[in-house]
């Protein structure tokens, strides 16, 4: 599944599965009506087709391996495409008896080549005229079995005793060909009236043949035992019947050409009988089998054993259930949707080894089945997150199918990982994302320690704009609120940063190892000319100071001069605000 | 419009026009850059025209107006960032944190590398304004470089706390970045001091800007694609510099390009899968007072499309995108 072509294959059939999904999500039975379905399937075999062609194109100029991979990948999509194409015949078209047939003469048209290949060597040959061919017997045959009389005919027409005065036996074969009934369904023939004619017709030709109007030309007393049905002949002309399907296509035409969809298994089975000898049965032959069985359970089971991706069972088997042909029954209906949910799960691993196709394999995984939502999950966790932008669609993927745990541990995995690279700003966007106050917390207090050892404060430029998102965290709070400080004070703001300051100790949300800085702040900013605190403020931060002096733990990180120092300050301190108290209650 | 679709096997992150020398030319040859693959590349792809395939006539239906590959250059780790500094060289930097240019007359040819300007998560974008390149990474540093220097001219380093998700060119001296927490930066290149000159954002909320692009004639005129689905315009005259912001998408707007020469159109791409024009005269004085009133007309170019659009490139009247489910869409007549 990895290689360009099937490449194409994924993607775009993923397309049309994503549209058919939404299409089922807007009825309320999950099911799309005919028309719609019909469009889907040829969507399928179109892309199909062209995938096919793709190779075909491709056959020159490469190597020996890729050319073996490109035959094995040819036979595998014409496969595909032979059983898509019957499966849309007989389970989606829901074509009336007597039409079944026109359409299967017309899907062995296209899919055996083998007569138009001989009737094209006869034709295009040089040395000889059509009818000195060695083939050209073969060929009129051959379109006689596959029910194409109107080329039959002209082709017999080049043979050049067939002489349209004399009455012979050409001219006599000629007029049956000719007369030969078809089922016109959409000019409203009914189907007794076309049995009727039909019945007549071949009454005709058993009259003629037992006349002995062909007795001269052996060729055409072959063909005519053909058009009556004869089962014997097609033993004798087996070499240009092909396989049992084809052969099915035949023995309907002549023998049963009103034929239900569900009398083609019984069919089928003769067709079989007779074919017995030639080829050995393989496994398209069992799935086209399953197909004419109307056996929509074991033509999905048939694909998946004998062919070598998922793909075709996964996305048949969810075009087949969307069509509202599986019954009713509840507990068959349970079945239906589980294994079908097994399938695409099976056809979403087998993409898993391709990292680019991770988008595809979600879009499959979210919808699958009932239990979508636990394979996604899962398959989240896998994700090799390789950048920013990654990390954000797979959040993305996360947030609409409301995985909201495994969108947590992206983001924390995320956070952890930046702290490991010191990233700090990094970390704080991810951890603000994820609302988790305890990092943030954490992280806040490493900025703290960078600016107690620096003086400087880190990644200022997101600190300042963090906007609302600064109350994920108390600690996160206090840092926004100091540096905001800090920023008042540069800008010579004073009595706000004073206010500020006062405010930071208050409401108790510095932590207490940062108590001391703030109380030297504060000493520079008593030392100012104006009065900046008040009697209240001044009388506040006295009582703080004097908190300060009973928490006996700050000072116990301290070593001996910075205990010293502290203690130093603090008496400073006390006196300064003192003075202020003094200077206030005078002004 | 017309829409013509191929599946190239390969997600692509950006594409890009090649620049025609005059606006009335019509660009038939495009640039793309490939992510997430095993092996990935830069590729120059050709509009295949109606009497190229004369001889070939059998083909003329199917293949008329299909892009194809006409060369391609295989890169280390992921193709993030993609410009044309004109019309022969191309500027492309990867995840890996290397920086490459091509000289793309012909074919795809490696001109200079310069490796390992960014660490980890690499490089996120680059731009150009001739002679001059700038690249910007996750790591929050700014590389300017000219195309004939061996090394960068000038690091920024930890320019941006945060990843930097786009830059562009403003002038042939100021550059403006997009960061992960919604700030629009302006920088001056010549200046000695390695702060931005200016920072603005989008919202109160950190929602991750991703892209940036400028008004061809306004030049105050920025419009930048938010996480949220937001486009928001912004007039850096003004003290207060958000203008305008409008709900285009309901995901990332992974793209926004203004159209170089017909400036009232606005395209954006986005991770909803759509791709939309927004049409104004984006006269921001008249907006700002206006409120909602006149509100650009947005239409749309490319319909939800199942996977995210990753990269869109207008020229004349051609658009071409990429999206995640290794398509490649070429519209004609999207103006």
């Amino acid at each position: 599944m990895h290689t360009p072509v099937s490449r194409k294959l994924v993607n775009e059939s993923y397309l049309v599965f994503a549209s058919m999904q939404e299409q089922k999500a807007m009825q309320e039975d999950k099911t799309i009506n005919r028309a719609q379905l019909l469009k889907f399937s040829r969507n399928y075999r179109s892309i199909i087709r062209s995938c096919l062609l793709e190779l075909q194109n491709t056959s020159e100029g490469i190597d020996a391996d890729v050319a073996i991979h490109n035959e094995s990948q040819m036979q595998l999509y014409s496969i595909m495409d032979l059983v898509w194409s019957l499966c849309e015949i007989i389970f989606i078209e829901n074509l009336p008896g007597g039409v079944i047939l026109l359409r299967m003469v017309e899907w062995c048209k296209w899919n055996f080549p083998l007569v138009d290949d001989l009737v094209r060597s006869c034709m295009s040959s040089r040395d000889n005229l059509p009818y000195q061919h060695p083939e050209y017997w073969n060929a009129v045959t051959a379109l006689v079995l596959q029910g194409r009389l109107a080329e039959a005919r002209d082709l017999l027409k080049l043979h050049p005793e067939f002489q349209v005065q004399v009455y012979d036996s050409y001219s006599c074969m000629d007029e049956l060909l000719r007369k030969m009934p078809v089922f016109s369904y959409h000019q409203g023939q009914s189907i007794s009236e076309f049995e009727i004619k039909w019945q007549h017709w071949q009454a005709e030709c058993v009259k003629r043949l037992k006349d002995g109007d062909f007795d001269t030309k052996p060729e055409l007393k072959t063909i005519c035992r053909i058009l009556t049905g004869d089962n014997e002949v097609l033993t004798e002309v087996s070499h240009l019947c092909g396989n049992w399907y084809q052969m099915l296509v035949t023995y309907l035409l002549y023998n049963n050409p009103t034929t239900k969809v569900y009398d083609l298994y019984y069919h089928s089975q003769v067709c079989i009988q007779m074919c017995n000898s030639h080829s050995e049965w393989g496994a398209l032959d069992n799935i086209l089998l399953a197909v004419c069985a109307f056996d929509i359970d074991r033509v999905i089971r048939e694909c998946c054993e004998h062919l070598s991706n998922w793909w075709l069972p996964a996305h048949l088997s969810d075009l087949l259930n969307a069509s509202g042909l599986v019954p009713a029954d509840a507990e068959k209906n349970q079945v239906e949707i589980e294994l079908q949910e097994i399938l695409i799960v099976r056809f979403a691993e087998s993409l898993m080894s391709l990292e680019s196709y991770w988008n595809v394999v979600a879009g499959y995984l979210a919808n699958c089945g009932p239990l979508s939502q636990q394979y996604l999950a899962l398959f989240v966790q896998r994700i090799t997150l390789t950048s920013e932008k990654k990390a954000s669609k797979v959040l993305r993927l996360c947030e609409k199918h409301n995985l909201n745990d495994e969108a947590q541990s992206i983001c924390r995995q995320l956070c952890r990982q930046a702290l490991r690279e010191k990233r700090h700003g990094d970390a704080l966007s991810w951890c603000i994302k994820l609302k988790d106050s305890s990092l943030a917390m954490y992280i806040a207090d490493e900025m703290l320690s960078v600016y107690a050892k620096t003086g400087v404060f880190p990644n200022i430029d997101l600190i300042d704009y963090l906007g609302s998102s600064v109350l994920v965290s108390e600690r996160l709070t206090f840092l926004g609120k100091y540096r905001d400080f800090h920023k008042l004070h540069a800008n010579k703001e004073y009595k706000e940063a004073g206010y500020l300051l006062l405010n930071l100790l208050i409401s108790k949300i510095a932590p207490l190892e940062f108590w001391p800085s703030l109380i030297m702040d504060c000493l520079l900013l008593l030392s100012k000319e104006d009065l900046i605190y008040g009697v209240e403020e001044t009388t506040n931060l006295l009582s703080c100071l004097n908190t300060l002096d009973q928490k006996k733990k700050v000072l116990e990180k301290f070593s001996e001069t910075e205990k010293n120092n502290h203690l130093k300050r603090m008496q400073h301190l006390r006196v300064a605000l003192t003075n202020n108290l003094a200077k206030a209650i005078v002004s | 419009m017309s829409e013509s679709l191929i599946f190239v096997s390969q997600k692509m992150s950006r594409v890009r026009w090649k620049p025609t020398s005059t606006s009335l030319q019509k660009s038939n040859v495009f640039a793309a850059g490939s992510y997430e693959d095993t092996k990935n590349s830069v590729s120059l792809w050709e509009i295949t025209q109606t009497n190229k395939l004369k001889n070939n006539p059998e083909m003329e239906d199917i293949d008329n107006g299909q892009p194809r590959k006409f060369s391609s250059y295989t890169v280390k780790g992921d193709v993030t960032g993609l410009d044309y500094a004109d019309s022969n060289l191309i500027v492309a930097g990867t995840s890996c944190g290397d920086i490459l240019l091509f000289n793309s007359s012909e074919s795809l040819v490696l001109q200079h590398e310069w490796k390992r300007l960014h660490g980890r998560g690499g490089c996120t974008d680059v731009a150009t304004s001739l002679p001059g390149i700038v690249s910007v990474g996750e790591d929050g540093n700014i590389n300017l470089m000219r195309i004939e220097s061996k090394r960068p001219l000038r690091v920024i380093e930890h320019g941006d706390s945060c990843p930097i998700t786009s830059v562009r060119y403003l002038t042939s001296s100021e550059i403006i970045t997009t960061n992960t927490v919604g700030q629009l930066r302006m920088w001056d290149t010549r200046s000695p001091s390695d702060s931005p000159t200016r920072i603005m954002v989008s919202s109160d909320q950190l929602v991750a800007l991703r892209s940036v692009d400028h008004h061809a004639t306004q030049g105050h005129v920025l419009a930048t694609g938010g996480a949220d689905g937001c486009v928001t315009l912004f007039d850096i005259r003004k003290e207060c510099a958000p203008v305008n912001k409008l709900q285009v998408h309901d995901e990332d707007v992974w793209e926004v390009r203004f159209h170089k020469t017909s400036p009232s159109h606005l395209f954006t791409c986005s991770q909803d899968g759509s791709a939309r024009r927004l049409d104004s005269t984006f006269d921001l004085k008249v907006m700002a007072r206006d409120g909602g009133g006149t509100a650009p007309e947005v239409s749309e170019v490319v319909s939800k499309c199942g996977l995210s659009i990753n990269s869109l490139d207008v020229s004349g009247s051609s658009l071409v995108c990429c999206n995640d489910a290794e398509a490649i869409y070429v519209i004609e007549d999207a103006v």
